[in-house]
């Protein structure tokens, strides 16, 4: 929706540059196209986008303004700039099959929509043009595009919870195509009933298979940045879907144990350093409590507490803190976590609730966004975001791709107006302001979307203070048994406990003394021993 | 016996709700190493050490097992605090690879006679703290630049050539034996292993270990009428009338090896080559110029520094 009002804006401002052009058009020479694909064929693509930028505003002849049309956004698919070509394929897709370069569009724009990581606009516009007669010439493209293009259809038709047309589209996406290890990702998802509001019964036999094919498709040596998060969203996906397995059985059944364990195994198995490793400690750190591995959980939550995550929000990791001490019968280290935890959660969600409550115009979001950032962890100042929060959102995966757009916006507006020979084209001016215009309605879309995100994070932050406060409630129940049964419910004899198990030599083990080394991140682990009577 | 709130059991359930909608979440990632953890829950004991930030950071431990109940100071007070420990896969492993280090070695504690040289070493790493070594030296001294030619073998001692020139004294016949060389094969268990960060750019690992070994050491004897410009030598028996002239050896030493990546690394290292030797008036062995019999247990005490090379 966001990239779309961009590229609406700018086809509409095309148009009305048309219409002034046809209008006031007094020679279009013949000549220029010609001198425009000499250009493009000697590899000058400034000067050949000028010349069919000339030639699509004054030329009187369809067949030079269509070829002028193709020509401009080859040009500037030439010179990387992805968002202005994006423009240009839009125009010649949503002109039909009877346009001549229908196909190349379609194929242009899955390109171009790929480069600015656009799940949004492009499959919109693919969906747009997928219709009617389009459809029959469509299918005759090469299946290698045909594929990919099936894919973005698929992933369209899939929020819009048309999961039947989803699965088929998704289905068709064969392996060996670029799109099939996405494809099998977005198919363990539907197949999980993820993303659907019916919440149908999960197949967890088939969720499984998808993963793992994903995971399968991408080469193990690939150093592209979008394949290896793809590898480890598949990861993730296994571990959970493992999870969710295991879970739902008894105690002690073999299965369970087995489940938890694989579930482990893959949340391991994403890269230490990579951005899903804190979100893998995390869950991880819930499986070894089910599994009642209480030490490792700890010990993983122990990592997130790092100076390396300082740019991580993970609030729930205190209540699973809490959960595990409690199991444990440590109330004094319960009731510490609680108030620590309710000390730090709520002054944050008041302060958040007054932000999304306030009077803030959208466009002022992301900007207030960037100054919480710059201000120190420990400075509290109302009329910002605080510190960790605003960290927490801008690596939140939708706001990353949402500033990447903006950015692109922002170079390719740069490129028009810095270019030597755009900057003396008609051209130039043009697109600057649309470019302009565009990256202020943007800012508002971005706005819109921080607000939303703040404001389901301060409700996130609500909940943790209404848990924190049940297992208080707990708690207190609890120690006052301990009471009446004249029992002491703060242990003040605890002793250094002994190391966990060392599997062989080539492994090796520290005291963690107050000091985080970045090499020791995700190998921590407690050694707590209940406190609870037999 | 553990009791578990219903209340608690409901926040625990709650888990697959809260991260079921994470599935489709879709992050940039970079590639970076797996985890790797114990699969085993079982506590054993253990102890660890640690020095003080500075410089260079190093954590130190052992591989022994030994008293797991923390320091003294630890048992006497109260520990409020978690028991917190790392486990984690060494960095680099050494069990099944070769070494090969070339070191420039030289004597430390010669009173007559002194020795420089280089000397090629080559390992074998049975187990992570356990290697075999083979150690094969040379050593040479060039007595005057320009007048001389360099030569094999040791050199007097600035003690030694003051006692000779000025005192018109010598030690002890069997002092003055000097080595040409040396090969010796030894066993090497490190005790000790520790890690090291260097100003944050190198995160290298290191072990302390003891050696142990024998070998043969090559014989040389000025002849007592020496003073020219090149030495001459004592035409020596060796071993069945066949062999070179030779002394049999034991080694002990200790050393310190870090390892900066998978396959460089670096050693520093002193060892004591202990040797039986004599000089005979008659016999068989009989020193051709020896004017009385003397007999002595030499320590040559070599340190030795070197870059080693993994495979």
């Amino acid at each position: 929706m966001k990239n779309s009002n961009v590229v609406i804006a700018l086809s509409q401002s095309l148009r009305a540059v048309l219409v002034v052009v046809a209008l006031g058009a007094s020679t279009a020479s013949a000549q220029n196209i010609d001198k425009a694909i000499d250009a493009f064929k000697a590899r000058n693509y400034e000067s050949a986008a000028a010349i069919y930028y000339s030639v699509l505003r004054l030329s009187e002849d369809p067949g030079e303004a269509v070829e002028a049309q193709y020509g401009l956004a080859r040009s500037f698919e030439k010179l990387g700039l992805h968002l202005a070509a994006l423009k240009y394929w839009t125009d010649i897709a949503e002109a039909g099959n009877e346009h001549p370069h229908f196909l190349k569009a379609i194929e242009g724009l899955v390109d171009a929509g790929e480069a600015l990581d656009d799940d949004l606009n492009m499959p919109k516009t693919l969906d747009k043009v997928y219709n009617g007669s389009n459809i029959s010439t469509i299918e005759k493209m090469n299946p290698t595009v045909l594929q990919r293009v099936y894919f973005h259809l698929g992933r369209h038709v899939y929020n819009k919870q048309n999961m039947k047309e989803a699965r088929k589209m998704f289905k068709a996406v064969k392996e060996g195509n670029p799109a099939y290890p996405h494809a099998q990702y977005m198919l363990g998802l539907l197949r999980l009933g993820v993303g659907q509001p019916d919440q149908p019964a999960p197949k967890y036999k088939e969720g499984i298979e998808h993963f793992t094919n994903a995971r399968s498709a991408i080469p193990a040596e690939t150093s592209d940045k979008k394949l290896t998060a793809l590898r480890d969203l598949a990861s993730l996906g296994l571990a959970r879907l493992y999870y969710e397995q295991a879970y739902q059985l008894e105690d002690g059944d073999p299965k369970r144990i087995a489940g938890l364990r694989n579930s482990m195994l893959e949340f391991q198995r994403v890269p230490r350093f990579s951005d899903g490793w804190s979100e893998a400690l995390f869950e991880r750190a819930w499986a070894h409590t089910v599994n009642n591995e209480y030490g490792r959980a700890l010990g993983a939550l122990h990592s997130l507490s790092a100076p390396y995550f300082k740019d991580e929000f993970y609030p729930e990791a205190k209540i699973l803190q809490a959960i595990i001490y409690y199991y444990n019968c440590q109330w004094d280290r319960v009731n510490t976590i609680l108030d620590e935890t309710k000390a730090q959660v709520e002054p944050m969600t008041l302060q958040m609730t007054k932000l999304v409550e306030g009077n803030l115009e959208l466009d002022e979001w992301y900007p207030l966004l960037q100054k919480s950032m710059e201000q120190p962890v420990d400075v509290i100042d109302e009329a910002l975001l605080p510190r960790r929060v605003a960290a927490a959102v801008a690596h939140d995966a939708k706001f990353v791709k949402m500033e990447a757009f903006l950015k692109e916006i922002d170079r390719e507006q740069k490129f028009f107006e810095k270019n030597r020979t755009f900057a003396q084209s008609d051209m130039s001016q043009t697109l600057v302001e649309d470019f302009d215009a565009n990256r202020q309605g943007y800012l508002g879309v971005m706005g819109k979307y921080l607000k939303a995100k703040v404001a389901s994070l301060a409700a996130e932050l609500n909940d943790i203070s209404t848990r924190a406060g049940l297992i208080a409630l707990e708690t207190k129940t609890a120690e006052a048994d301990w009471l009446e049964q004249g029992r002491t419910i703060e242990n003040l004899e605890r002793k250094r406990l002994p190391r966990p198990f060392i599997p062989d030599d080539t492994f090796q083990f520290w005291w963690f003394r107050n000091e985080y080394w970045i090499d020791e991140l995700g190998y921590y682990e407690f050694t707590i021993k209940t406190e609870c009577f037999e | 016996m553990k009791t578990i709130s219903i209340s608690l059991r409901a926040l625990l359930c709650s888990l697959p709700l809260v991260t079921a909608p994470a599935f489709a979440q879709d992050d940039d990632s970079e590639a970076g190493d797996d985890e790797q953890e114990s699969t085993e829950d079982d506590a054993a004991e253990g102890d660890e050490e640690s020095t003080d930030k500075g410089a260079a950071d190093a954590k130190k431990g052992e591989d022994a097992d030994a008293g797991g109940e923390g320091s003294e100071a630890a048992l006497a007070k109260p520990v409020l605090e978690e028991t917190i420990y790392v486990v984690q896969g060494k960095r680099f492993l050494a069990r099944g690879h070769f070494e090969v280090t070339p070191q420039f070695v030289w004597s430390v504690n010669d009173s007559f006679s002194a020795h420089t040289g280089m000397m090629i070493s080559g390992l074998y790493h049975l187990k992570e703290n356990v290697a075999l070594e083979l150690n094969a030296g040379v050593f040479s001294w060039w007595d005057e630049p320009g007048v001389s030619q360099p030569r094999l073998g040791g050199r007097d001692t600035a003690m030694t050539t003051e006692l000779r020139q000025k005192e018109n004294l010598a030690p002890e016949r069997v002092k003055r034996y000097q080595f040409p060389y040396v090969v010796a094969a030894d066993l090497q268990w490190s005790p000790l292993y520790g890690k090291v960060d260097f100003h944050e750019l190198v995160l290298g690992q290191f072990n302390l270990y003891l050696s142990v070994g024998a070998g043969i050491v090559g014989l040389q004897l000025e002849t007592l009428t020496a003073g020219g410009p090149d030495k001459t030598f004592v035409e020596l028996n060796g071993p069945f009338g066949a062999l070179p002239p030779v002394a049999l050896t034991t080694s002990f030493g200790g050393g310190l090896r870090f390892y900066f990546t998978e396959w460089l690394g670096a050693r520093v290292e002193v060892r004591d080559y202990v040797t039986p030797l004599s000089v005979f008036q008659s016999g068989e062995n009989a020193v051709a110029d020896a004017d009385v019999p003397s007999f002595d247990v030499t320590n040559t005490v070599l340190a030795q520094v070197g870059v080693s090379i993994v495979f």
